[in-house]
């Protein structure tokens, strides 16, 4: 039944994807250089860099409405700009390669149609040097103005042992200028929150200016925890790559393990153990549940009451110690293997996981009485910080983020990976958009990974947790793999691409959710108090590993 | 020229006071880098509940802080800042470098962008290996610093 389903959908997915390219074909003609359908719900458009702009323009109007990535691949002979479009009404994915040359890579800006390309192209520029016509504000943005060379770049070289000299402290300062709105009547002020300051949540630094208390503009400036993780991801082989999956978002760490291997397993064409695939989910959702904790706990500092951040911390614990009896660590367990899991979980633990869903609920009804309550905390939240659905749809943001906005969107069911399709939970949406929904969104998303995880315990089968088809080395054939996953801060996707020779990723981009939730921050938190900010800003849920990567 | 009186000590009121009771007030500076601040908070809250225990109290600004505890990576572009950190730290001072990014830059040792270990940017007193250390550990490092400080092995 399931399978005749799941078939006629297939069925139903190619007619579509054959209009939709004919469409394309027809429109566009030669400009086309090809169009096809890479597995349901995910097509593929390759055309030259000038052309980008109109067939953007075609997609916005034919549905694709959000803009999930850009990034670029430095192919040595030429350039390429690769774009991932969503379309939320279509469920499809169309990945859009523009060829570009490579001594002047000049492609149009697609600020104008999507505004989460903002930060994208920004972020492409910086790494590769792709120059985007039309762009607002194309300066670097992870690393300083002064550096030479483009990392990701083929030819950059990078040395094996970076010692820090003398000399290099001045090139690496950031001075950020400010240029305050002119109005000519109120006397506006910067003031520099971060990069170390106790409500930035790492190494995060916004540089608002005031007007009295009220926040005119705020510029976030990142890049202060770039570690270089994709040109690392050139240099290690697919297996070595899998640990710092888990220090991006070092918060959830196995949902970040996920989306990479899912990604691997696409280009090697692996299928995965039944019982691996459930031991997947049931994972990811403790690790939901740990991040929304933390969450809370995060969030509850910020607001002052330092007494959410113990209990926070305290249910997180018991999350941390079922991860610990499997994987042997407490915080990045990198577990998750190409192929299946690392080993099976110990034995009892499945006990130990009852007794933790049976406990957790009780715990969590402390919470409601303090947070929902709480007359305090409860006028600190309302109202602040409104996001609207369709500017939310604009900026790309998406996850709990979104789906406070009143906007029914989720990868698990809108795009399922793994077994998500399998398992029947509630998509959380709050209509209010505010802070108090986005914090609403994310306690009750708990309860919804509780169910999951109980119904995956239920049907979890016996058998092997690893893939016997994974070689031990490596070496996936040419191709590219885009893996989204729903993480707890939103929309995470893995780009890999395989030269079909090496061991290693020939590049690998990580469209991380927390970029682009911060990215749409400065666009609808302007116009509130400095407090009212802070909150705000806690509300986003970000992790600064993720964000510079 | 040397006095000699009985049943006298000569001694520093620094070494005598100052020194014994340092070891039971370090202020930690609220600073966290990457994954080992997790760590860190983690060993500040419910389970562990490690630095109220040693008279540790997190401080917001570096004036009043007299322990740096580096928890995660040092990237170039932050290194000016943790320095500029410790410098507006008053003496007497200490630093713990916790976790394998800020002893050597851990598993991002090759990237353009790492310093490669917070030794090279300010002084350390005690490393901290893990990636990231477990509480204990950093209980442990605590301890270590405390008995440190009391041997008056720290040269200031």
């Amino acid at each position: 039944m399931a399978e005749e389903k799941a078939q006629e959908e297939v069925e139903e997915q190619e007619e579509a994807k054959h209009e939709l390219l004919e469409e394309l074909r027809s429109s566009f003609g030669e400009k086309i250089l090809q169009a096809r359908l890479l597995r349901p719900r995910r097509l593929q458009v390759r055309i030259k860099g000038e052309d980008l702009y109109p067939v953007a323009e075609f997609l916005k109007g034919a549905g694709f409405d959000h803009l999930s990535c850009i990034s670029g691949v430095d192919y040595q002979e030429h350039m390429e700009a690769v774009y991932h479009l969503w379309s939320y009404s279509r469920r499809e994915l169309i990945q859009i390669n523009a060829e570009l040359p490579r001594d002047n890579p000049e492609i149009a800006s697609l600020v104008p149609l999507y505004r989460a390309a903002d930060w994208h192209e920004r972020e492409a520029y910086d790494m590769l040097g792709i120059v985007f016509k039309g762009h607002p504000n194309l300066k670097r943005m992870l690393l300083p103005e002064t550096f030479e060379g483009h990392p990701l770049r083929k030819d950059f070289k990078t040395q094996p042992m970076s010692w820090y000299l003398e000399g290099e402290a001045e090139m690496w300062e950031t001075p950020v200028e400010v240029s305050p709105p002119e109005d000519g009547e109120t006397e506006v002020m910067v003031l520099n929150i971060g990069p170390q300051h106790p409500s930035t949540h790492g190494v995060a630094r916004l540089v608002t200016t005031l007007s009295g208390e009220t926040v005119v503009k705020i510029e976030p400036v990142i890049g202060y925890l770039h570690r270089g993780v994709e040109k690392i991801a050139e240099m290690r082989t697919y297996q070595q790559f899998l640990p710092l999956t888990d220090r991006t978002d070092y918060i959830s760490s196995i949902t970040n393990n996920l989306a990479y291997v899912l990604a691997v397993e696409e280009l090697l064409g692996v299928r995965v153990p039944e019982r691996a695939e459930y031991l997947r989910v049931i994972l990811s959702e403790l690790q939901r549940i740990a991040n929304h904790l933390m969450f809370i706990a995060a969030f509850g500092a910020d607001l002052g009451a330092w007494t959410v951040m113990m209990y926070g911390f305290r249910e997180r614990e018991m999350v941390l110690d079922l991860m610990e009896q499997v994987s042997g660590q407490r915080l990045l367990y990198n577990f998750l293997r190409i192929g299946g899991l690392k080993e099976d979980v110990p034995p009892g633990w499945e006990d130990n996981l009852r007794n933790f869903l049976r406990v957790l609920p009780e715990r969590l009804a402390d919470y409601e009485t303090y947070f929902f309550n709480n007359e305090i905390f409860i006028k600190r939240c309302e109202g602040v910080g409104v996001l609207e659905p369709e500017l939310a749809i604009d900026l790309g943001v998406t996850g709990p983020m979104l789906r406070a906005s009143g906007v029914a969107r989720d990868v698990r069911r809108d795009d399922p990976y793994s077994i998500y399709d399998r398992f029947d939970f509630e998509v959380v949406t709050e209509e209010a958009g505010d802070t108090l929904a986005r914090f609403k969104v994310r306690f009750r998303e708990i309860f919804e990974s509780l169910r999951i995880i109980e119904q995956a315990l239920e049907d979890l089968p016996e058998g092997e947790v690893r893939s016997p088809d994974v070689p031990k080395v490596i070496r996936p054939p040419r191709g590219e793999a885009y893996s989204r996953i729903e993480a707890p801060k939103g929309e995470l996707a893995y780009y890999v691409v395989s030269d079909g020779k090496s061991t290693s990723p020939y590049r690998l981009k990580i469209r991380s959710p927390a970029f682009c939730n911060l990215s749409a921050f400065p666009h609808y938190a302007t116009g509130e108090i400095i407090p009212d900010m802070i909150v705000n800003f806690a509300s986003v849920d970000i992790v600064m590993g993720e964000i510079d990567r | 020229m040397e006095v000699k009186l009985p049943n006298v000590i000569l001694t520093k009121l620094d070494r005598l006071v100052f020194d014994r009771a340092r070891p039971y007030t370090m202020w930690p500076l609220t600073f966290g880098l990457a994954c080992c601040a997790i760590e860190m908070m983690a060993t500040g809250c419910s389970r562990y509940d490690a630095f109220e225990r040693f008279g540790m109290l997190f401080r917001a600004t570096p004036r009043q802080a007299d322990l740096m505890i580096v928890a995660g990576t040092i990237t170039k572009k932050m290194a000016p800042n943790v320095r500029r950190l410790y410098e507006q730290m008053p003496e007497p001072k200490y630093v713990i470098a916790m976790g394998e990014c800020a002893i050597c830059g851990g598993p991002f040792y090759d990237s353009y962008s790492v310093v490669n270990g917070a030794d090279q940017i300010i002084p350390v007193d005690v490393y901290v290996p893990g990636c990231p250390p477990r509480p204990e550990t950093l209980i442990d490092a605590i301890v270590k610093l405390q008995k440190k400080i009391k041997e008056g092995k720290i040269k200031r």
